[in-house]
């Protein structure tokens, strides 16, 4: 009896060992672990964000555009030039038409032909 | 009581305003018709006075000759009155007519109504005179004062058809400006607009022939009145606002040239979609 209680007391020993150091060892990589990964996630989210938010300025030419590629007019300025050529069309018009029919000759205005001389005598 | 009073006077006097300022010049109408209706009496009477002087010349009656004076009255009365109404008709058209500036108006129309003045004041020794001698006197002032009275009729002519070009040629040169505003605009933001350019330099070039023309027929006044007053220059100033009247009409082609160079920008810009 006294052997067997030795024994499980031998066995019992044994299961209670004290904490190794590679078990303190293994806490430290639960903890660090995750909050490297946790980092690298932010450090790669930061980065999209900043991606995202720099590609506009990334796509501005700093050299001047060529001749042809002309901008675009602003619907404002097209609209405005526009009008602007329709109106002139009829101002052509109007004008032109007072060109055909202005009267140069004003033949109701002809100074009156009168009869100047006033004499008795015989001729 | 004396404040509704001179508001009353303030209220009449200003809606009486235009009244006043149209009585010197009737419509243009009626002057035309009042000087087609002397210068229709003063042919019936010109054509009576020539018959009375045949009679009287043929016959040498009293009756003959108491006719002829009655008779040669009535056409220098109608002459004054013919000469009256035309510058009354010459003066109104200066005042309607486009394109006259005040600097060329006022002295012509000052120079018409002093004519209108001493046309009136022949009336009476007309109507007093008691011989033939005495209307052939009067008739003589008259028909030494008729180059003088000619000059002013042509001045006031070639001022009535300048003006009409002058204001058409004023419209279009803005336009032109217009046009050009416009052609900047759209080079601004990138059009081509080299073919636009090109018709706008085409049309000042016209535009300012246009303005030689004018130039050259206002000058042609001057020849007017030195063309002096003997029996040829009626002759000489007729032919010299022939030449005023076939230099406005070139000014007129030239202005024709640029609504046509203008039309082309238009058509060009329409077919450009712009």
């Amino acid at each position: 009896m006294k052997e067997s209680n030795l024994q499980n007391f031998e066995i019992n020993q044994e299961s209670v060992v004290p904490p190794s150091p590679v078990t303190k060892r293994n806490k430290l990589v639960y903890i660090l672990v995750p909050v490297a990964i946790f980092l690298v996630v932010l450090a790669l989210l930061t980065t999209i964000l900043m991606k995202g938010r720099s590609t506009p300025q990334l796509s501005i030419s700093t050299t001047p555009a060529p001749q042809n590629d002309s901008p675009t007019p602003t619907p404002e300025l097209q609209i405005s030039t526009t009008s602007a050529f329709f109106q002139y069309v009829a101002s052509i018009s109007a004008i032109q038409k007072d060109l055909d029919t202005v009267d140069l000759q004003e033949s109701s205005l002809t100074p009156p032909k009168l009869d100047l001389k006033v004499s008795f005598e015989e001729e | 009581m004396t404040l509704i009073s001179s508001v009353i006077f303030l209220f009449v006097l200003y809606f009486n305003q235009p009244i006043f300022a149209q009585s010197p010049t009737a419509s243009a109408q009626n002057v035309l018709s009042d000087y087609l209706f002397n210068y229709n009496q003063y042919r019936l009477a010109d054509n009576r006075y020539i018959v009375a002087k045949n009679e009287y010349q043929t016959y040498k009656t009293l009756s003959s000759k108491q006719k002829a004076l009655d008779e040669t009255k009535n056409m220098l009365l109608a002459r004054t009155e013919v000469v009256k109404t035309y510058l009354l008709l010459l003066r109104q058209r200066l005042q309607e007519s486009p394109g006259i500036t005040q600097i060329d108006r006022d002295p012509v129309v000052g120079t018409i109504d002093t004519q209108i003045s001493w046309v009136e004041d022949q009336k009476n020794p007309i109507l007093s005179a008691g011989t033939l001698d005495d209307l052939v006197k009067i008739s003589g002032k008259f028909e030494d004062k008729y180059p003088e009275l000619e000059e002013t009729f042509y001045t006031a002519l070639t001022h009535i058809l300048a003006g009409k070009e002058q204001s058409l040629w004023t419209k279009s040169s803005s336009l032109t400006d217009s046009i050009k505003a416009t052609v900047l605009k759209l080079r601004a933001i990138g059009t081509q607009t080299d073919i636009f350019e090109r018709w706008l330099v085409e049309s000042q070039s016209k535009l300012d022939r246009a303005q030689d023309k004018h130039t050259e027929a206002l000058d042609l006044l001057v020849k007017i009145s030195e063309q002096g007053f003997n029996s040829r220059s009626t002759e000489a100033r007729s032919s010299t606002y022939s030449q005023i009247q076939g230099l406005l009409a070139q000014e007129n082609i030239y202005l024709k040239e640029t609504m046509a160079y203008l039309s082309e920008i238009i058509k060009e810009a329409a077919n450009e979609g712009i």
